[in-house]
């Protein structure tokens, strides 16, 4: 009976304002208690988490200018591991840049020009990369691109990325990189000359 | 139109009513139940099993979509619940029993356990007395699976939309470890932000070279076709009928397996090539008294599959270690037992068919303690052999029903001792045909390739060894049959 009358008034189009709205608000709360232990709820503080490993990365390196974009070169990379209270903090070692290739193009362009040339350290925060899509004007296409080295030859390119390990046939595929971007802070000058 | 509006708003909100009305009407009404039924409730009888079975995956920042950590939670679910586990469908477990092995990872029902949740849900799904609950598991924090001490940033990656093709082809990049000094690590877990984009990410630790470009994302761009398929077809064999693969590509796509396995001298090194997959869990070589070594200054080699979901997304991976200032008595080691290689190659419409086998020898004594099948959609049944010096076979895992979908570690439970001379044989079939309902073109060849439309085989297993083992000798190189993938 119930069930012929709500049809009726369903095919009527009558369902009262008010119907709607205590419909709503059942529904709402029935998907609340669906997501109970499952999302973050509007107005409720997201709790850090216990474990955040510093996103930012600090680079010494040779400061470039290529055209009006700035670059750091050559540069040896320092990272610092989260460590758990309770370790030492030195519990895989003390921290100490790793000599690299690494090109890193620089955000942030307000008082670079007098170091150009020179070596410097920047601390800051690598941007979200990404791969084929959409083609970055940036994107290298580099011939003969070893695993993720500046140098190798691609004869020895058979790790990593996948790179060719030559042969007479050639593949219908491009080795290509980006250089990844800094969010840089202001740098700290080491020396006037670059090796 | 706006009466036809109205009147579709209104269908549509009493469909949801009636679907929440019997949600709270069965949520809050007992069902007539029978004294048996009724004794039955949540803290006393389901949450064990939910604790033991169900809640690694279903808690915050795991893979499963809803958490089941506490009656209020868990009780929306409770009818869903029976389907699955009447069905077999959850908690996932695709091992064959037939073979006398058990696993530490299987987390399958009882019949028992399954007939406790039924029951359960008939009476109503009460909550009981929550005195009656056992004590609360202390998950590991964040969403991690273990407890990390030592935690390194992966590069965040930004997953576009809708990319060309739907296609993010593979990308590495190499980062620090920043590790510098010798360190033994007792598990490793791989902990993407993004699960829905995430399709893997593999780690493997190499030598630091100076000439190395740090977080500098390398990728190959291909040329695919309109199903996203890469075009590397030379003209047909003469023999088969297959199309050829161009061996330069053949290379390429798999040079030592997935995305660059390590050659098993260096399987060792940290413990080897080690993946995040959907429903796989961290690496724990701490059960066995194993770890694995990552010596100083060595980096960290990340190789990256994301699919895009629609909607652009950033993924903040981390890796995450366990550390002894000790060296353990055992050491892990990770490596897998060839792969799809140049013979591979599935004809269209085939249901049944049987790729060339991977086999491996080792060289060393060794405990086969973990196996972890791979492969793509089409990818239907996978079984680990072990052929002793003497000959006997030993089945160390059938997976006789493989879902792409789980990805999943088998640990022994009693791990298989191996001698030098013992070989690893891995056979796996393919389902190429109507009957597998994954499959998104049944009518045309199918190679090996990085796309989950194109096909891997990939036996991947872990052992231990003895720490004065010279981890270069487990495994004698050239002793893997993969068919040409090696």
């Amino acid at each position: 009976m119930i069930k012929t009358r709500l049809r009726t008034r369903l095919r009527r189009g009558r369902l009262g304002i008010v119907t709607m709205l205590a419909v709503a608000v059942l529904c709402t709360a029935g998907l609340a208690a669906q997501g109970a232990g499952t999302q973050p709820r509007p107005g409720v503080p997201v709790e850090k988490p216990a474990i955040d490993p510093s996103q930012e990365i600090v680079a010494t390196g040779c400061l470039v200018k290529e055209g009006d974009n700035y670059e750091l070169r050559n540069s040896a990379v320092l990272i610092r591991p989260w460590v758990a209270p309770g370790l030492k903090p030195d519990a895989v070692g003390t921290p100490a840049p790793s000599p690299s290739k690494t090109v890193f193009r620089l955000m942030h362009k307000e008082g670079l020009d007098a170091h150009v040339g020179h070596k410097v350290e920047i601390a800051g925060v690598i941007q979200p990369q990404t791969a084929n899509v959409p083609p970055s004007p940036d994107t290298i296409v580099r011939s003969g691109t070893g695993p993720g080295t500046a140098t190798a030859p691609a004869a020895a390119g058979a790790q990593g990325a996948g790179g060719a390990q030559g042969g007479a046939e050639q593949p219908r595929f491009v080795p290509r990189l980006n250089n990844p971007e800094l969010d840089n802070k202001p740098l700290k000058m080491v020396s006037t000359s670059c090796p | 139109m706006t009466r036809r509006l109205y009147l579709a708003g209104t269908v549509a909100l009493a469909a949801l009513l009636a679907a929440s009305m019997g949600s709270v009407t069965w949520a809050q009404t007992p069902s007539p139940a029978s004294a048996v039924a009724a004794a039955v409730t949540f803290h006393k009888d389901v949450e064990p099993i939910l604790q033991k079975n169900c809640q690694s995956c279903h808690r915050p920042g795991q893979i499963a979509p809803m958490s089941l950590l506490s009656y209020q939670a868990a009780r929306p679910w409770a009818r869903a619940m029976k389907t699955k586990v009447i069905a077999r469908e959850m908690p996932p477990w695709f091992a064959d029993p037939q073979h006398g092995k058990t696993y530490s990872t299987d987390r399958s029902l009882t019949q028992a356990d399954i007939d406790t949740i039924a029951t359960w849900v008939d009476a109503g799904a009460p909550e009981g007395d929550p005195k009656d609950a056992p004590p609360a598991v202390v998950w590991p924090k964040d969403g991690w699976s273990i407890q990390p001490d030592v935690v390194v940033r992966g590069p965040s990656f930004k997953v576009p939309a809708r990319p060309p093709s739907n296609v993010i082809e593979w990308t590495t990049i190499i980062v620090p470890t920043g590790f510098t000094k010798d360190t033994w690590v007792t598990s490793v877990e791989i902990k993407p932000s993004d699960l829905q984009v995430t399709h893997h990410i593999c780690i493997s630790f190499q030598p630091h070279s100076e000439d190395i470009l740090y977080y500098t994302p390398f990728w190959n761009d291909k040329t695919r076709d309109d199903e996203g398929v890469e075009i590397k077809q030379t003209p047909a064999s003469a023999s088969t009928g297959a199309p050829r693969i161009n061996p330069a590509q053949q290379r390429e796509r798999s040079p030592n397996g997935v995305g660059g396995a390590p050659a098993p001298g260096n399987a060792a090194v940290g413990g080897g090539f080690l993946c995040y997959l959907p429903g796989n869990q961290a690496f724990d070589y701490r059960p066995f008294g194993a770890g694995a070594l990552i010596p100083a200054g060595y980096d960290i080699s990340i190789a990256q599959h994301y699919t895009p979901s629609g909607k652009e997304s950033v993924d903040l991976p981390q890796i995450g270690f366990t550390v002894s200032n000790t060296p353990p008595k055992k050491r892990w080691v990770t490596t897998q037992a060839g792969g799809a290689g140049n013979g591979f190659a599935i004809p269209p419409n085939e249901p049944n068919y049987l790729a060339p086998p991977g086999e491996l020898e080792f060289g060393a004594n060794a405990e086969l303690v973990m196996m972890m099948p791979h492969m793509h959609v089409r990818g239907r049944d996978m079984t680990y052999t072990v052929v002793h010096p003497d000959g006997r076979k030993e089945v160390a895992l059938s997976v006789p029903k493989y879902d792409f979908n789980w990805q999943m570690q088998y640990v022994l439970s009693n791990p298989v001792k191996v001698a030098p001379g013992t070989k690893l044989h891995v056979e796996a079939h393919y389902n190429n045909s109507t009957s597998n309902k994954y499959n998104p073109n049944p009518n045309r060849w199918v190679y090996p390739g990085n796309m989950t439309w194109e096909e891997m085989m990939s036996p991947f297993f872990g052992v231990i060894v003895d720490t004065e083992t010279d981890p270069t000798t487990v495994f004698r190189r050239g002793a893997v049959n993969n068919g040409g993938g090696e």
